[in-house]
C-alpha cells in the first residue's frame, strides 16, 4: 500500500490559524469546555484506481460533519460536541469538544462525482475514483 | 552440493508487526445510581472490547485494526470503589464511543442501623 502525507492541510490550517480559531472560539465562550482544533489521525492511500481517505472521529455523527472535494483536494470540516447526561457530577473529563479543519491534497485530479463517504463507529472512510485520464492502463505486451 | 550451502528458508519467520498501545480518552460521570465511564475507541465492534473488573480495578481492552490505518491496541485501568458487581456493568457502544454504567452499590447508601436494647 502507498500512503501519501500531505502537509499542505499544516500549511494552510496549522499553527497561526489555528491560534486564531482557538481565540475566536475561547473568547467570550462561558462553557468548560472550549473548542480547539484537533488534528485528528488520519491517512490517504493510492489505491490504483481510486484514493482512500480515513479519518478517525469518534463521537461525531454524519450531520456534524461537512466535506468538500475539488479535482485536486479533500477538505474535512468537523465539529464535536460532548453532551453530558443533566444531572451528573463531573469526575474527570478528556473527551473535549474540538474542531477539525483539515486538508489533503491529491497528486493527480478526481473525479468529483465519484466519490463515496462512509461513516461508521468513528471512522470517516471517501473513496474518490481518479478522473479518467489518470486511470492506470495495464500495457498488452507483443 | 555441500551442506552449508546457503538456503533461504522462511517459513517460521512472521515479520513482527509493533502496535502501539494509547490511553483512549475517558470521561468518567457520577450519576444519582451510576457512575458512568465513556472513552473514545474508534474503528472498533462491540465483540473486540474487553470490559473486566477485578475486584476494584477496571480494565477496558481493545485492539484496533482499521483498514487504512495503522493498527494500535487501547488499554486502561480504573480504580473503581469496592462493591461494584460486575454482573450489573453495562456497555453500549456507538459511534466509536464506549459507555459503560456501573451500578453504585447498595452499602454505599446510608443505611439505618437499629439499635437492640439488653
Amino acid at each position: 500500500m502507498f500512503t501519501l502525507w500531505s502537509d499542505i492541510d499544516r500549511a494552510i490550517f496549522g499553527y497561526p490559524f489555528s491560534n486564531l480559531l482557538q481565540n475566536k472560539y475561547s473568547a467570550g465562550s462561558t462553557e468548560r469546555n472550549a473548542c480547539f482544533v484537533h488534528n485528528c489521525r488520519m491517512n490517504l492511500s493510492d489505491k490504483g484506481e481510486y484514493f482512500e481517505f480515513v479519518a478517525e472521529l469518534p463521537g461525531l455523527k454524519e450531520d456534524d460533519l461537512e466535506l468538500t472535494v475539488h479535482a485536486d483536494r479533500l477538505t474535512l470540516s468537523a465539529k464535536r460536541n460532548v453532551v453530558n447526561p443533566e444531572d451528573a457530577t463531573v469526575l474527570l473529563s478528556e473527551r473535549r469538544n474540538y474542531e477539525v479543519h483539515r486538508s489533503v491534497a491529491f497528486p493527480v485530479n478526481v473525479d468529483t462525482n465519484k466519490v463515496e463517504a462512509k461513516l461508521k463507529n468513528g471512522i470517516l472512510r471517501v473513496t474518490l475514483q481518479k478522473s479518467a485520464e489518470n486511470q492506470p492502463r495495464k500495457i498488452a505486451i507483443t | 552440493m555441500s551442506e552449508n550451502m546457503v538456503k533461504e528458508d522462511n517459513t517460521e519467520m512472521k515479520p513482527e508487526v509493533k502496535v502501539q498501545t494509547v490511553f483512549p480518552q475517558v470521561d468518567i460521570l457520577e450519576l444519582k445510581d451510576d457512575f458512568m465511564v465513556r472513552a473514545d475507541l474508534p474503528g472498533l465492534e462491540i465483540e473486540d472490547i474487553s470490559v473486566s473488573l477485578d475486584r476494584d480495578m477496571l480494565t477496558v481492552e481493545a485492539q484496533s485494526d482499521v483498514e487504512g490505518l495503522y493498527p494500535r491496541a487501547f488499554a486502561r485501568k480504573f480504580r473503581v470503589m469496592r462493591g461494584i458487581d460486575a454482573e450489573k456493568i453495562r456497555a453500549d457502544y456507538k459511534d466509536g464511543v464506549l459507555t459503560l454504567m456501573l451500578a453504585k452499590p447498595v452499602e454505599s447508601k446510608p443505611q439505618r442501623i437499629q439499635i437492640q436494647s439488653g
